[in-house]
């Protein structure tokens, strides 16, 4: 009896801790190279360019993650895995964690690969340090009004006006008409407000050193505050009704779909929801705020990092892996599965026929914009959207939103 | 077998008059200390926490020490070279006026989900012992709410108060003739409304907690009491209530330990917002250490809230100690 009672205190010992032992284990399958390969997007974009990845490289096999939220939640699990030396092969470097990445020196070299010639310097500017490139971003994205032509059409406009008070005007007239106007996702950074931030800085010149979001001297205070009052507009016309705030970006989609809403923020990736939903609609930019002009949001796609940890035949594999991502094939893929537009001289990107104006007008003549946080994004990016949150409210104004922002920046600073 | 073979203290004897008095300085010898029936019992048993003395060091133990190392850190999660920056992120804690805002309202969640659960969980449980048709029914119906997870509960109440003219509940009061409610979209009301699921969750639960401590009590006591002509409020007060108190102390234990360290519920419906209004310390803590690579601070508020926690449940387990020995 004395013996079984040992016994079982011992089997029950090893049965707690062997499932701990257990996290540290992997798989492996025989004769091949196995990289870990960790994806912006979800597994159903991605896992038929891996197959064709692997169908091209017989001997290498990609073990595939992915993170199926927003920048957010990937920029969590990179940081998780980091944090834990578990640091997949092949990554994304967004720019929220871009600074951490460079460093802790987590990404490889990547100037003098073969694969990198392809990629417009703009791509490669925002991941240079000391003139070195660390990531490869081939595709961009952009981000623009999608709107429906039928209910533009009652109340008799043919397109989106391109100044913010001529669309405040077509706000009051949808609403009006018992149409909700315009929507964009408040869990994230305004996707209206970054294009007009950008059709500003363009129209008047600004140096980018004046820019606050590059740290070299210019404040949120000087730079933001006027923009954000004419983005207030918005709300103050009623054009973006308050109750957004509580609702995330499928309810939007899931109004736009269903025809009560008139215009929301989108992008190539809801194309494929849109075009099943019926709804006959087109795309335009973001109208100019005073002193600015139209805008769409966007800019290089998170790029392709290879980590500085590996080396030998994990290293070439993943070498292999990125110049697929780069090359017609991938590109095209690319393109098909997750709506990613080609920037690389590779492949001529395809655009979907009511997006063509877009890029023609925009894309490929640079008038995009995104902010590039030079310090903190995460952080900024979270204050900004929790600020954005209290100004569509009401319980807060643009000037003390450039405060907060101009404070958190401070309280940040490296 | 023979009577002597079974009896007991017979065998003790012949223990004693065997192995133990041979030998030793007095000429008996004596059992080795390590093979002593109370030694090896006491081993065995001592075996059996082995397994949770392992999960809990390994789990809990190494992390906490590691969290506090970190805390007087910069460390980022990214890189392994690490500088002590001594208090900096426990000042930055008490002066960051989202964790602040985020402290507000945990403590008001923990509270209120504690006190509000536990007024209605009680009369409930009481309902669901009583004899009714469909008993059984409504018994698994209640424990079933919470049974789900948060997140997943979050998310669905979240389409029903959206705060759109289409949201689910909008819609009926809209077609009720009613202006619609901006329930998600206002501090106050996002508040209420995650607090108020919450209860919904958790209520059924905690009934059935209570139902098994109902089940328990003795129905002489009722009895008697019907003798001396007690009322049923009466019989509530004086009968009921004083046996729960074990089942108030595990119930009120479990509700406030939970409503401290809730993040799934309030993510899922606000993701925290509007602004940080429903933002809770642990998903300052997640936010802050993982999302924003800033495990220095993240850690710094860990350590925290594990102080603050312990304060609170040493403070609740004092008082429900005192309330049970009052009513013992």
């Amino acid at each position: 009896m004395k013996f079984s009672k040992t016994i079982i205190a011992a089997v029950a010992a090893a049965a707690m801790i062997v499932p701990l032992a257990a996290c540290g284990s992997g798989t492996a399958d025989s004769g091949k190279t196995t990289i870990t390969y960790f994806s912006w997007n979800n597994e159903n974009q991605v896992k038929p360019i891996i197959e064709a990845f692997e169908k091209a490289n017989p001997d290498i096999k990609v073990d595939l993650s992915t993170a199926q939220g927003e920048a957010a939640d990937y920029a969590q699990t990179l940081t998780t895995r980091a944090a834990g030396n578990q640091l997949p092969d092949v990554f994304h470097m967004s720019i929220e964690t871009r600074n951490e990445v460079l460093d802790a020196g987590l990404a490889k070299d990547l100037t003098n690969e073969p694969f990198m010639d392809s990629i417009p310097d703009t791509n490669k500017d925002l991941y240079t340090r000391d003139g070195k490139v660390y990531g490869m971003s081939p595709t961009a994205w952009v981000g623009v009004i999608v709107y429906n032509k039928d209910l533009l059409k009652q109340v008799g406009y043919d397109s989106v006006p391109e100044t913010i008070d001529e669309f405040c005007e077509l706000g009051k007239k949808l609403q009006a008409a018992g149409i909700t106007p315009y929507m964009d996702d408040p869990t994230v950074v305004s996707g209206s407000f970054q294009p007009m931030l950008g059709g500003y800085y363009a129209k008047q010149g600004i140096d980018t050193s004046e820019w606050p979001e590059m740290g070299e001297g210019g404040s949120f205070e000087k730079q933001w505050t006027p923009i954000i009052k004419e983005w207030q507009k918005l709300i103050d016309s009623g054009t973006m009704p308050k109750e957004v705030v509580g609702v995330n970006n499928d309810q939007i989609k899931q109004q736009f779909m269903t025809g009560q809403l008139a215009m929301f923020r989108s992008g190539p990736w809801d194309f494929p929801d849109l075009n099943s939903s019926g709804v006959d609609y087109a795309t335009a930019p973001f109208p100019a705020v005073e002193g600015g002009e139209p805008y769409v949001g966007g800019g290089p796609d998170s790029p392709f990092a290879i980590s500085s940890k590996i080396d030998g035949d994990k290293l070439k594999a993943a070498e292999k892996f990125l110049a697929f991502m780069n090359s017609e094939e991938g590109l095209k893929l690319e393109e098909k599965n997750i709506g990613q537009i080609s920037v690389s001289s590779e492949y001529a990107a395809d655009v979907a026929p009511q997006l063509q104006d877009i890029y023609d007008e925009y894309v490929t003549t640079g008038k995009y914009y995104w902010t590039n946080w030079s310090q903190n994004g995460n952080v900024m990016a979270t204050e900004m959207t929790s600020q954005w949150q209290l100004l569509i409210q009401g319980s807060t104004d643009a000037a003390s939103v450039a405060k907060h922002m101009d404070e958190t920046w401070k309280a940040n600073a490296k | 077998m023979t009577a002597q073979t079974c009896n007991p203290a017979m065998m003790r004897q012949s223990d004693s008059s065997g192995d133990a008095k041979v030998g030793g300085r007095d000429g008996v010898r004596k059992t080795p200390w390590y093979k002593t029936r109370g030694f090896v019992e006491s081993a065995s048993s001592t075996g059996f926490l082995i397994p949770v003395l392992a999960v809990f060091v390994v789990l809990t133990l190494i992390p906490l020490i590691q969290t506090v190392y970190y805390s007087f850190t910069d460390y980022t999660g990214f890189n392994p070279n690490v500088n002590f920056v001594g208090f900096d992120n426990y000042r930055k804690v008490f002066t960051d006026p989202s964790l602040l805002v985020g402290l507000g309202f945990t403590i008001l969640f923990a509270l209120a989900t504690t006190l509000i659960t536990t007024i209605i969980a009680i009369p409930l449980a009481v309902l669901l012992n009583a004899k009714f048709y469909g008993r059984s029914f409504a018994r698994s119906l209640f424990f079933f709410l919470g049974v789900p997870s948060l997140i997943v509960l979050g998310m669905v109440w979240s389409f029903i108060l959206s705060p759109l003219k289409t949201g689910a509940l909008n819609s009926v009061l809209v077609s009720m003739g009613l202006d619609s409610v901006p329930w998600l979209a206002n501090e106050t009301l996002a508040r209420g409304c995650v607090i108020f699921v919450a209860i919904w969750a958790a209520v059924g639960w905690h009934a059935t907690l209570y139902l098994a401590y109902l089940q328990a009590i003795p129905a002489d006591l009722y009895e008697q009491a019907a003798v001396d002509g007690a009322s049923g409020f009466q019989k509530f007060i004086h009968i009921t209530l004083p046996q729960l108190i074990p089942g108030i102390v595990v119930s009120t234990f479990l509700l406030i330990t939970n409503g401290l360290k809730v993040y799934d519920l309030p993510f899922g419906m606000t993701k925290g917002g509007p602004g940080y209004s429903t933002n809770t310390i642990t998903q300052a803590i997640i936010v802050h250490g993982i999302s924003q690579s800033q495990y220095g601070l993240g850690s710094a508020l860990a350590v925290l809230f594990t102080l603050a926690c312990l304060i609170v449940v040493l403070g609740q387990t004092a008082l429900t100690s005192a309330i049970s020995r009052r009513f013992a």
